[in-house]
């Protein structure tokens, strides 16, 4: 069953409105292994050197694992941020959550310690999930200057994962923006199976824009549309972006492509050619998918890094820092990276 | 309804490329499946010396021993004429010539410089033209090469040009190491095609930086139709140990049927040749398409 062409996957490749990414976000993990297994001295120096590298977003955020929680996408472990003592930077550190499916084994005990340990870099932002109200309570009493908020863009997804309607869901969030505003506190937002879902198949272009603009009216200041599952393609990612910057200026928007089917440099670059200058990735490409066991899921920062340099497009990052950063994680970790560039690197 | 032509390389570039021998009997019923799957064109064999490519030694057995499907095109690379003249002899309807952007590369991969091996494929071309036998040219290092670095769009698009004007009916433009992003690729392509005609171009992309996909996005945006791939993504590269080397056929066909093109291929018959590939040669695919299909849980439209 094949989708209709879309004649924006087919712009011009030189009406490149893109000179300048914005930032690109990058997840320092998503697996549950990389919050027990790894040492905080690990993480704070994983977090040092990223920051090194010249990346401008840093999400150290954590996905409880499957075992647990099949459903549950995104449900990060407390870590509590101290402000920086007199320091002019804007660099910060949010973590917050109160969820009630994090069992005691989520032990994350160390972060205030990475908190303290770490080198905070000017220009740098260091962002995290706050589920609910409790939880932005706390990370706003610690001092965290962001917190994002989540919605799906399939009834059923969002049924099955925190058990009520995209509508309701997005009141929940109602109570946080409030919250939020009050204390000066800006939220980045995420729309969740933006070009398909695991228990629906294809989702609807207009439902994704229906749940962006709410989000942004609600008073996101940016909102990251991910393809949850990797089924995208830049046929089904253009005409989703047709429809959401229909409602949301394409300045507010990210992308997050998972590269589950390979396809996620294809869709970010389809992406960046609709005007989309903000690009989730994982550093190794960290994060598996937790719909399906042993394949991919994050897309490698490292290669997406490579493609928009290629493209002529600023970063300020230093692609061969970065890669420095990849390979000190997967040693820690004791796996192979999953940036093809990382992989090809060191052998020529 | 836009078409784009897939050329199967796995058998041939793929296979080249892999460090272990595969009995002549696998690499028959590898083509004979990739036949069924609804490719056109499978590029099965090259008639080169075995003491250089001992993988391809069986050619005059694989060709002579695969059932050729009517609707279907096997061409073999023919380096030379002694190639071109054992090719015909074991019933070659359709050849191949591979010549280089990159002097450095053409004299360490075939001993001659780029002007010497054009005269060799002069050869063969023209002994084909006599027999009414189609050619194929390939430019490798059209983005960029091992030795040399950095290769002007100009270089090639004169050697494309030369392959097409001696006669190929079509040249593809091989990004062998796998080093070019859309941004090259798209310079390549403007510069090329001012020499060759878009119908005439084809892009062999290989994924050892992960950007083969995009690059394909690219020259399909350029209007480029044509596009080489390896079923599970055979082949690593020979530069660049242990990386991977083409684009996985699985993954492009995902992407192209995606943007609603048509190939005519069937892709879960292609994820079927690649799983059978795979475990004779005892190795994982590269094809993420086929493993996220061989571990999803959930439905997902292709």
């Amino acid at each position: 069953m094949m989708a209709q062409v879309h004649s924006s996957c087919f712009a011009s490749p030189d009406d490149n409105r893109v000179t300048r990414v914005s930032y690109v976000v990058t997840y320092i993990t998503n697996s549950f292994h990389f919050q027990t297994l790894v040492p905080t001295e690990a993480k704070i120096k994983l977090i040092n050197m990223l920051s090194d590298s010249g990346l401008s977003v840093i999400e150290a955020t954590s996905f409880v694992s499957p075992k647990w929680v099949p459903q549950v996408n995104i449900s990060p472990p407390p870590l509590l941020t101290h402000p920086a003592k007199g320091s002019t930077e804007t660099a910060w550190i949010l973590f917050v959550t109160a969820d009630r499916f994090l069992s005691s084994k989520c032990q994350m005990a160390d972060q205030v310690e990475v908190m303290k340990g770490i080198s905070r870099k000017p220009g740098v932002t260091y962002q995290v999930l706050t589920p609910n109200l409790q939880g932005f309570q706390a990370a706003v009493k610690a001092g965290a200057p962001e917190v994002a908020i989540f919605g799906a863009a399939s009834e059923l997804f969002s049924k099955k994962n925190i058990n009520c309607s995209v509508d309701e869901s997005l009141q929940r969030f109602d109570e946080v923006m409030k919250a939020a505003k009050e204390a000066g506190v800006p939220v980045r937002g995420y729309v969740s199976c933006v070009v398909g879902c695991p228990y629906e198949g294809k989702v609807a272009p207009e439902k994704v824009a229906h749940v962006a603009k709410r989000l942004y009216s609600m008073g996101c200041y940016e909102i990251s549309l991910g393809d949850t599952i990797g089924v995208g393609t830049p046929g089904s990612m253009a005409q989703m972006l047709e429809a959401v910057t229909k409602e949301v200026p394409v300045s507010a928007l990210a992308v997050h492509c998972h590269d589950t089917y390979g396809q996620a440099l294809a869709n970010i670059l389809v992406a960046l050619q609709m005007g989309i200058s903000v690009v989730d990735s994982s550093v190794a490409g960290l994060g598996g998918c937790p719909y399906a066991q042993g394949a991919s899921g994050n897309v490698s920062t490292e290669d997406v890094v490579y493609m928009l340099h290629g493209l002529g497009i600023e970063t300020g990052v230093d692609l061969s820092k970065l890669m420095d950063a990849g390979a000190f994680i997967c040693r820690t970790l004791n796996r192979k990276t999953s940036s093809k560039v990382a992989q090809a690197a060191c052998k020529l | 309804t836009l078409f784009v032509k897939i050329v199967e390389v796995g058998p041939r570039d793929g296979l080249q490329n892999e460090k272990e021998i595969v009995p002549t009997g696998v690499k028959i019923q590898l083509i004979d499946m990739l036949s069924g799957t609804g490719l056109s064109v499978i590029e099965v064999t090259s008639f080169v010396s075995s003491k250089w490519v001992p993988q391809m030694a069986d050619h005059t057995d694989v060709l002579r021993g695969i059932q050729k499907a009517s609707n279907v095109q096997y061409p073999v690379l023919t380096p030379n004429l002694q190639g071109f003249q054992d090719a015909v002899a074991a019933g070659a309807t359709e050849v191949a010539v591979f010549g280089s952007a990159s002097e450095t590369f053409s004299k360490k991969n075939i001993n001659c410089s780029v002007d010497e091996s054009m005269l060799r494929f002069e050869e063969v071309i023209n002994a084909a033209k006599k027999r009414q036998i189609p050619v194929r040219g390939y430019v490798s290092c059209a983005l960029g090469c091992p030795h040399e670095g950095h290769i002007e769009p100009s270089k090639v698009a004169e050697v494309a040009k030369r392959l097409y004007e001696m006669g190929c009916y079509e040249i593809s433009l091989g990004d062998t190491i796998g080093i070019g992003t859309p941004g090259s690729m798209l310079k390549m392509l403007q510069r090329v095609m001012k020499d060759v005609p878009i119908n005439a171009l084809a892009v062999h992309c290989h994924d050892t930086y992960g950007q083969a996909l995009p690059n394909i996005l690219t020259a399909l945006q350029m209007g480029v139709s044509v596009v080489d791939s390896a079923v599970a993504g055979l082949g690593g590269c020979p530069y660049a140990q242990g990386s991977s080397g083409n684009v996985s056929t699985e993954d492009v066909l995902y992407m192209l049927h995606g943007m609603g093109i048509e190939t005519g291929v069937n892709i879960a018959k292609v994820i079927e040749a690649g799983s059978f590939i795979c475990s004779a040669l005892s190795r994982k695919t590269n094809s993420k398409v086929a493993q996220a299909r061989s571990t999803a849980c959930c439905d997902e439209s292709l």
